[in-house]
């Protein structure tokens, strides 16, 4: 039957489309969309379901290298001298029959750079000498390496759809705004050019499209609040490989939502959030396995301005006392490779560490393992002390503190009590806020909070930092921020001068910042690494107490043939490029010929 | 003064002899009296424990733990019992609050008449006409509070307003009778007057209010937790619940008691406030005595 | 008559029009205004100070550095104009249509409930007044006053594990399937009416209790009344009695209640629809607040209170037909203060609050 669970009532049997005697491909979506969405592409209410299944991008970028990319709409690219010129796969069409072509790529670049995105400050500019060749033009001091990155990850969008909101100086004015704003942001912004970008910009946003044209594997059929039917495109370049007749997303919004699909063998995958009880009863059914891959980070971040939080010892005694380990076996349980990934807080993944720093260096970091005993001895040396079973701070008050999280996720929620019952017993009064999650960032940036909740993935390590340590802006730090509604309050707090290992005395959030658009990997970003990752294991201006795992449930009842597993479910290359990428890793399966219907 | 004694002597006879025949009733008010209990002595009797062993999650009920253990190994019994004072607070600080607003706005527009009734039943109107759950809704979340006074005083926005009009009719037809008139002509002030003479004759219908007001408040209260609008902090039923779906305790037998645990104690606690109300509302309710 | 018909229009508008001032004071007093809220917001995604300003203009249609009074008029202007901004999260969507496209999904659950609880209420409730001192009637009394008492997300709860997890006969998520047509075909009213059972039971399952109780309520206490024992001394015929004289006065605050619920379950939607992730009013509204798209949060706000305004309305214009005693000028009580006078001691399963 198509599709599974949701047409077991005879009301919906009826339409099923004539080739498909395979059951479409049932996803357990987490996270899901909301209750209102657009087929376009330039929103924020696009669908990121249908990314890489229906827009392609040029390039996919395999973890955890920073330069390796599986070409897709780009067939080879190459840098000469300080351009990237980008060759396109030549006799593709869209799926409305128009032909691929150089035009969508730039007017693409052009409209994405009225809404800040496609890396523009990565390049001066962009041009198309011929209508397979792309053609992008360094920004001074920004390596290749980094250029490649910012520019071959961007999806395409058709120029029979958005090419009319290109208006004719718009390649001009995008030129001259992003000059303007590599020097100064605000002064960009009221130019002409910055006026004419963002006139561009709220066209685009408000165009509405009625049908989707892409052309990536899948063809959009239709859309709910519930589920979201893609079925197999032919004219995709890879067709052949594509084993799936079709697609069902079924709407997760909460992680609740999906496990009884995953229980009752309604669904065939899913991305979600598994608590213990749940993966150990799929642990229980042959059908199920689950798949393990490292993700993001979780960190919290300190108020560093706030007193006693700007002294080192304690945010040091603090890092002592959360029972990390504790914490992650209350999330992931006993259950696989889970409980036993516990970073150093260093800011590092830990395939991170392994790629950019060495064995004797990881070996120097602190370890931060659960040690009371080091954090009374470092709250006692800053001039606390014990009253009863409560610490008081040298100034007579007690020892207060308050953590923000995201109350959407339950799993972060419930390890986060085991931290506060840890503080708590340690003498700290703990509160923990869980709030909606668009909340958390004002509290962070404007000081609210004395712990905040926020997550980082990257491949590149510098970035890692830079988004923590980082002013607020294109790479989206908390450190100092400079732009938008939080300039001037302090965010994290952190400096801005710090003696940084190795590099001495710097203003963090610029350096970092810098370094992260600026190092190409190589001998000296494993150098840097190596400086950043000292100062926050030294100094804590956050703790990183978590490295999320993804777990990917799958079934093998309708599908088989599903990428390998290693030892323990622990994850194999394509499961991490679905981790690390989302759909893109999901696009690399397909055209590896995974994922098969049965017989 | 020796009128009021009189009078609320006779009414808890009537109360007695009312709830020895309805024993639905008198389960009811039982029950209530309970819960009142645990959310006082609750924080004192139960101690949350401060160690977490996740080793420990969902343990089967035994006589350590007579309802199991939760997800951290935390002991669910205890969890529900601390978790009774903030619901319970909340929801009769809201009744309170809702009580105190609709008797005073009704009897003060009902007694003075004219202009400020006027004025003062225009207000009440809209707040009368405003879905009270989609306003609390949207303040609560804006609020971000984890004051049981705040949300106590969001809880109660707009409940206040159908007491006040019914508490104003009462107060109108009684304006009219001779006692008031009486107390009138000997120049009593409006303070006295709203209080001795107006208050008692609307005290039935108040009271009986004020019980249902309670269980609207807890059903919006946990509401608002459940649907994770408010801030989560510290134990309540709507957090436990709030966590135990988004944990996925419904779908795995070891694991129900601890989402059903606080289901049940909210069930128990609304089904007795209404069979307690219905005592009440006999006593106060001649024609519904008869039956 | 036309004087009491101009009195209503006028508290009616006068009500709509605090409502869209409290929404617009709502969004810009509150703590965490919800304007820099919105700026933060735009600014996390990258844009610049001068695309943020035109985008917080079209999307609370103001101007965020004009004085206070002059944003107020502005946006007064454009919500009679019906111009409700657009949706911070979608702003390819006005938030007009974002409301007009869940609006339908409402009404249909919430007159399908409504219809299906007083119906059945009013056969229990009538039953139980006519049996009242009967072993069965107490024991349905029992049963009924349990189940009107709990709350309806609870019994959400308790639905979905049984009748789409365990086993899953009924979809949720949608108001249709991905598999069917959207028009007037046998395969899209049939999937509209598979996604609609929970909801609908989640609805009839806590609110049918409250028409039976305030049925037998009101049907007891016209049974103990002189005109009723008048007529019976008469000698009329029982059933005479009960149709003309019983059922007739008794069904009459029953009606009232059932027009005013109307605008009320609006409301109460959002615990059922978010539960079901049924794409109503009430689901939008919660999206909205989870996400803090303020300018959806206030127009879903500002219709349910208007539908609330049109169908207490709508009673007051129906009402006169009903009962002529009202048409009179001294009797022109408006709806609410039947709603207050008839607050009767009701548990709250929270359907109709």
């Amino acid at each position: 039957m198509l599709g599974g669970g949701l047409l077991t009532s005879p009301a919906e049997a009826a339409p099923v489309s004539a080739f498909n005697a395979a059951p479409y491909l049932n996803m357990g979506e987490c996270c899901g969309w909301g209750s209102t969405w657009s087929y376009n592409p330039f929103s924020s209410a696009w669908p990121g379901q249908l990314n890489d299944l229906v827009y392609l991008p040029l390039a996919v970028q395999v973890p955890p290298s920073m330069t390796g990319f599986v070409p897709q709409l780009a067939s080879s690219w190459q840098a000469q001298g300080n351009n990237l010129v980008v060759h396109l796969r030549s006799g593709l069409k869209w799926q409305d029959g128009s032909a691929f072509t150089s035009k969508d790529v730039l007017d693409t670049a052009l409209l994405q750079g009225t809404e800040g995105n496609f890396n523009w400050s990565d390049f001066t500019n962009v041009t198309a000498p011929t209508p397979d060749e792309v053609v992008f033009t360094a920004r001074p001091g920004v390596p290749m390496a980094t250029l490649e990155q910012g520019v071959l990850i961007h999806r395409i969008f058709p120029a029979s759809v958005y090419g009319s909101f290109v208006t004719p100086n718009l390649d001009q004015e995008e030129v001259a705004y992003y000059n303007e704003a590599a020097k100064n942001q605000s002064a960009a912004s009221n130019s002409a050019a910055g006026k004419a970008l963002s006139a561009v910009f709220s066209k685009l946003s408000e165009y509405s499209p009625k049908k989707l044209v892409g052309n990536g594997p899948f063809q959009l059929v239709n859309m709910t609040t519930g589920e979201i039917k893609l079925t197999k495109w032919d004219g995709f370049f890879d067709a052949s490989k594509v084993q799936q007749p079709g697609i069902i997303f079924r709407n997760g919004s909460s992680n609740n939502l999906i496990y009884p699909w995953l229980i009752g063998n309604t669904t065939d995958f899913s991305n979600a959030y598994l608590p213990p009880t749940i993966i150990s009863s799929l642990k229980n059914k042959s059908n199920w396995h689950v798949a393990i891959a490292n993700s993001f980070e979780f960190n919290l971040l300190f108020n560093n301005k706030r007193y006693p939080f700007n002294l080192t010892k304690v945010r040091q005694a603090i890092a002592y006392v959360f029972p990390r380990a504790t914490m992650v076996t209350a999330t992931y349980g006993t259950v696989g490779p889970g409980a036993a990934v516990e970073p150093h807080p260093d800011g590092l993944s830990p395939w991170m560490e392994g790629s950019y720093l060495t064995p004797a260096e990881i070996k120097q970091l602190n370890p931060y393992n659960l040690d009371p005993a080091k954090a009374t001895a470092l709250l006692k040396s800053a001039g606390f002390h014990l009253s009863g079973s409560n610490w008081i701070m040298p100034n007579g008050k007690p020892f207060t503190l308050s953590i923000y999280i995201q109350s959407s996720a339950t799993d972060v929620v419930q390890s986060m009590e085991v931290a506060v019952n840890a503080l708590d017993s340690f003498g700290i009064q703990t509160t923990l806020l869980a709030i909606p999650g668009s909340e958390i960032v004002p509290d962070l940036e404007t000081g609210t909070a004395d712990m905040s909740w926020v997550t980082t993935v990257n491949l590149d390590p510098l970035l890692e930092f830079a988004d923590v340590l980082g002013r607020e802006g294109p790479n989206g730090g908390y450190n100092f921020p400079v732009l938008g509604t939080y300039a001037g309050d302090k965010g994290l707090g952190f400096g801005p001068v710090a003696n940084v290992p190795g590099l001495g005395k710097v203003n963090v959030p610029n350096t970092i910042d810098t370094q992260a658009a600026t190092v190409a990997p190589g001998k000296r970003m494993d150098q840097l690494v190596w400086d950043w990752a000292r100062l926050v294991n030294q100094q804590v201006p956050y703790i990183q107490w978590e490295n999320k795992l993804h777990q990917y449930a799958f079934s093998t009842t309708r599908y088989t043939d599903w990428p390998p597993l290693g030892k323990n479910g622990q994850a194999t290359a394509l499961w991490n490029d679905l981790s690390y990428n989302g759909n893109p890793g999901l696009l690399l399966m397909m055209e590896h010929g995974y994922i098969r219907p049965r017989a | 003064m020796r009128d009021l004694v009189s009078r609320l002597g006779a009414f808890w006879k009537d109360l007695w002899r009312l709830s020895k025949n309805d024993k639905g009733a008198m389960v009811g008010g039982a029950v209530v009296a309970l819960y009142c209990v645990v959310a006082v002595i609750g924080p004192y009797v139960a101690h949350l424990s401060r160690v977490t062993n996740p080793a420990d999650a969902y343990l089967p009920p035994s006589l350590a733990h007579p309802l199991g253990t939760g997800p951290l190994g935390q002991d669910i019994l205890s969890e529900l019992v601390v978790g009774t004072r903030p619901i319970m607070e909340v929801g009769i600080l809201a009744a309170l609050m809702t009580v105190s607003v609709g008797v005073v706005i009704g009897l003060v527009s009902g007694y003075l008449g004219g202009f400020a009734d006027s004025v003062l039943m225009r207000v009440t109107d809209v707040f009368l006409t405003i879905p009270g759950l989609a306003l609390v809704i949207v303040i609560a979340s804006l609020v971000r509070t984890s004051s049981p006074v705040v949300l106590a005083a969001i809880l109660s926005v707009t409940a206040w307003a159908g007491l006040a009009r019914a508490v104003r009719s009462q107060a109108l037809s009684l304006r009219e009778s001779d006692f008031v008139e009486a107390a009138r002509q000997q120049g009593l002030p409006l303070r006295n007057m709203v209080g001795r003479q107006l208050l008692p004759n609307v005290g039935p219908y108040v009271a009986i209010h004020f019980l249902l007001d309670v269980t609207g408040a807890i059903y919006a209260e946990v509401g608002l937790f459940v649907l994770g609008v408010v801030p989560i902090s510290g134990t309540n039923w709507g957090i436990m619940i709030y966590l135990a779906m988004g944990q996925g305790a419904l779908f795995t037998t070891k694991s129900m008691l601890y989402l059903f645990s606080p289901m049940v104690a909210i069930v128990i606690l609304q089904v007795a406030f209404v069979f307690f109300t219905r005592v009440l509302d006999a006593l106060f309710n001649p024609r519904l005595r008869v039956q | 008559m036309s004087r009491y018909i101009a009195r209503r229009v006028v508290a009616s508008l006068a009500i709509i029009y605090i409502v869209i001032s409290l929404s617009f004071f709502i969004v810009r007093l509150m703590p965490g205004n919800a304007v820099s809220a919105l700026e933060s917001q735009l600014s996390v995604q990258g844009m610049t100070t001068q695309q943020i300003d035109a985008q917080v203009n079209a999307i609370y249609a103001v101007t965020p550095k004009a004085p206070l009074w002059r944003q107020y008029f502005t946006y007064i202007g454009h919500v009679l104009e019906g111009k409700l901004g657009r949706s911070i999260i979608n702003q390819s969507e006005t938030v007009l249509h974002i409301i007009a496209n869940a609006l339908p999904w409402t009404i249909f659950i919430v007159g399908t409930s409504l219809i299906i609880s007083f119906v059945i209420g009013i056969a229990i409730g009538s039953a139980l007044a006519a049996l009242q001192h009967t072993r069965a009637a107490k024991a349905v009394s029992f049963v009924v006053s349990v189940l009107s008492s709990i709350p309806n997300y609870l019994v959400a709860i308790v639905l979905l594990y049984l009748l789409a997890d365990i086993h899953p006969i009924f979809p949720t998520g949608a108001a249709y399937s991905v598999n069917v047509t959207v028009g007037f075909n046998i395969a899209f009213i049939g999937s509209v009416i598979v996604h609609g059972v929970l909801p609908i039971a989640a609805y009839v399952i806590t609110s049918f209790g409250v028409w039976a109780l305030g049925m037998k309520g009101s049907a007891v206490s016209v049974l103990g009344s002189e005109y009723v024992r008048a007529a019976e001394s008469r000698g009329l015929s029982r059933r005479r009695l009960t149709q003309t004289y019983v059922g007739r006065n008794s069904m009459l605050p029953q009606v009232t209640t059932l027009a005013l619920s109307v605008g009320f379950m609006f409301g109460g939607s959002i615990f059922i629809e978010t539960y079901f992730s049924y794409p109503g009013i009430g689901y939008q509204l919660d999206q909205a607040i989870n996400s803090r798209d303020y300018s959806v949060m206030m127009g879903c706000f500002i219709l349910i209170t208007v539908a609330v305004v049109v169908s207490n309305f709508l009673v007051d214009l129906l009402y006169p037909l009903v009962d002529p005693r009202i048409a009179s000028p001294g009797g022109a009580r408006s709806v609410a203060d039947r709603r207050a006078e008839g607050t009767k001691a009701m548990p709250v399963g929270g359907s109709t609050a």
